[in-house]
């Protein structure tokens, strides 16, 4: 590990430290830490049952989603094929949605959204496969599929019932307001196995980069790769999605950012991820701040961001041809 | 060939429109009842009113709607020399949306009238974002995930809004999901007036854009001014979608479907394809409000919804036709 990279490394997480603290301190509710961290009353049930479960979500689902993308970006040679652009965010949303008006509860969720991205997964796969994977139609399939799922999961909630519907809407509009330990544990579990997957499968993606000859000159087979790689993405995508509902543009932005900032070509997965873990913090501490009276979502602001990000970046890579 | 195929598409446009006048969730309304289209009916009369009052506009906003953004698409598609371009998946339509939503949320209902102006501005900076991208314009993949970036952003700005203004909510759930189920009042006219409009600019266009289709080198030596072309094609696409918007808020899909069903019929000049995309338009937004009304009983799906769920499978299929990269 070159000292440069440490640098950035150990920044990056003093960075996280720094906004999860303030996050932890802030909101509608002012903290008194003392109290707090002697354990006692209103502040500490604040700090550990509502606060801290909070910001763990926003860190852990941020960095899933990063090195979800991330790899799934290098492995797809466009930094613009992110999950949740080519519809396996679409998928698991739609999927936790079904589950929610059919089920009537929110207990299915979590199978719903891993159906669900996992169906967005094959489909986007096998409608854009054509004696092998071209990135090109991947992207583009991904696109179409996603608005279709998006309807998908709006003709669900005009079917349910009031009651039902208001569960599903919530769901649909991503944030971490309503985290608690379970959701946490759940997206730390995924985060963790999925981070070694990835880890083992980052060798083989980053060769993939000199081109599928190359790579296969070197043992690999680059189709499989790719579909392991894009199953384990789907994978830990959908679980994100689950306990959070669906973050636009995470995924999208943490790969990019990582390489660009340290200016690493690769999978980078420890920088996207804390760049994932980044922009959730950083998107959860802006939903704390009322806008004209009213606390919009975490997942609307990964949006407001992540849109001009994508256009500044598809303007970079035009000009270069 | 193109004669016949579009005299073919009108008859269909024109059975659509009959189709939505006397099909939905209120039957008993035959053809004797059309009589109320012209005189106005007692108010004893159900089936007329439901005719005159409800079915009328509806059917009036879908055909509009989609002949508007049928014209449109073609219009980008010819200018990018994109198969894939459409002013829903570009980001046009969101941009007309959301200027008319921040518009309603600032200063509070206003009349169709008023909207013409917010709908032109977001429709307009919209397609101005998109030709910013122009460099890359040629590149299909970059003009499509910039539009979906611009789709995006601008979607969520509009629930953003939404969700400060619960009062504005129903009022502004219109502008997020395309629909023709409730027309707002007196937007009908404006709208028309903006589709006359948007098609005097693109019939401008067309003769430009065919000489261009030759090269641009070929279309400078003609005469043709390529920066007022571009100008006059944006324009056009811009205003078609914000009159397409006003009365039946943001429909995706439309614009890329149409010029593909309009060169099956054999449309060659960007004349005849503006003209036969506009007929494949409306003719698509009919059916699938049709379809939204009377395919599950007691529940509207509303005409946005179905047009995505024709138009998705139609670009995936057209993706998978290019595969090969030559899109």
């Amino acid at each position: 590990m070159t000292r440069t990279r440490l640098i950035y490394i150990v920044s990056g997480l003093l960075l996280v430290a720094l906004i999860a603290t303030l996050g932890a301190g802030g909101g509608s509710t002012a903290l008194d830490w003392r109290a707090a961290l002697a354990g006692e009353g209103v502040d500490y049930t604040i700090l550990v049952h509502f606060r801290l479960p909070r910001i763990a979500l926003a860190a852990l689902s941020g960095a899933a989603l990063g090195i979800a993308g991330s790899v799934l970006q290098v492995m797809l040679r466009n930094p613009l094929a992110s999950p949740d652009i080519i519809g396996f965010g679409a998928g698991a949303a739609a999927g936790g949605v079904a589950a929610i008006v059919l089920s009537g509860s929110l207990a299915l969720v979590a199978p719903g959204a891993l159906l669900g991205g996992g169906l967005a997964a094959v489909a986007v796969l096998g409608l854009s496969w054509k004696s092998g994977l071209s990135p090109l139609a991947l992207v583009l399939t991904g696109v179409a599929l996603s608005l279709m799922l998006a309807t998908v999961a709006d003709i669900l909630l005009s079917l349910s019932p009031g009651l039902q519907a208001a569960e599903a809407a919530r769901f649909l509009t991503g944030g971490f307001s309503g985290a608690d330990w379970a959701g946490v544990l759940g997206v730390a579990a995924v985060l963790a196995a999925g981070w070694a997957c990835m880890g083992w499968l980052s060798f083989s993606v980053d060769r993939l980069d000199t081109g599928d000859e190359i790579a296969r000159a070197h043992g690999l087979r680059p189709d499989r790769v790719r579909l392991t790689a894009a199953a384990l993405s789907a994978v830990i995508v959908s679980v994100s999605v689950s306990v959070t509902g669906p973050l636009p543009f995470v995924s999208f932005l943490a790969g990019p950012l990582a390489r660009g900032i340290s200016g690493k070509a690769g999978t980078c997965l420890g920088l996207s991820a804390l760049f994932g873990a980044l922009i959730c913090l950083g998107a959860d501490s802006l939903s704390r701040f009322p806008v004209a009276g009213t606390h919009l979502p975490a997942g609307l602001f990964t949006a407001m961001i992540g849109g001009p990000a994508m256009l500044v970046l598809l303007v970079r890579q035009g000009g270069r041809g | 060939m193109a004669l016949r195929h579009g005299a073919t598409m009108l008859a269909g446009v024109g059975l659509l429109f009959l189709g939505s006048l006397l099909l939905g969730a209120r039957p008993g309304v035959g053809l004797s009842d059309l009589a109320a289209l012209i005189y106005p009916p007692d108010p004893q009369d159900a089936p007329g009113i439901v005719l005159r009052e409800m079915r009328l506009p509806r059917s009036c906003a879908a055909l509009l709607a989609g002949a508007a953004l049928g014209a449109a698409g073609a219009v980008i598609q010819t200018l990018s020399r994109n198969p894939l371009a459409d002013p829903g998946l570009l980001g046009v339509n969101a941009g007309a949306a959301f200027g008319i939503a921040l518009t309603v949320w600032l200063s509070g209902p206003l009349p169709a009238g008023q909207l013409i102006v917010p709908a032109l501005i977001g429709a307009g900076l919209a397609s101005a974002v998109i030709w910013a991208l122009g460099a890359a314009m040629r590149n299909p993949l970059t003009l499509i995930l910039g539009g979906a970036a611009l789709t995006a952003m601008l979607g969520a700005a509009l629930r953003g809004v939404m969700l400060i203004d619960n009062g504005a909510l129903d009022a502004l759930r219109y502008w997020s999901v395309g629909s023709v189920d409730a027309v707002p009042p007196g937007s009908l006219g404006p709208a028309a007036l903006l589709a006359l409009v948007g098609a005097g600019l693109a019939m401008a266009a067309a003769r430009r854009l065919d000489a261009m289709a030759l090269g641009e080198d070929v279309a400078q030596a003609l005469g043709t001014s390529l920066g007022l072309t571009r100008a006059l094609a944006l324009g056009a696409t811009a205003v078609l979608s914000a009159a397409a918007v006003l009365v039946a808020g943001p429909l995706a899909f439309v614009g890329l479907v149409a010029p593909h069903v309009a060169r099956m019929a054999g449309a060659s000049g960007t004349g005849t394809l503006c003209v036969l995309s506009a007929a494949g338009g409306g003719a698509l937004v009919l059916l699938a409000d049709i379809a939204g009304r009377i395919i599950l009983p007691g529940l509207v799906i509303e005409a946005g919804l179905g047009v995505t769920l024709i138009g998705g499978p139609v670009l995936i299929w057209l993706v998978r036709r290019h595969a090969a990269g030559d899109i």
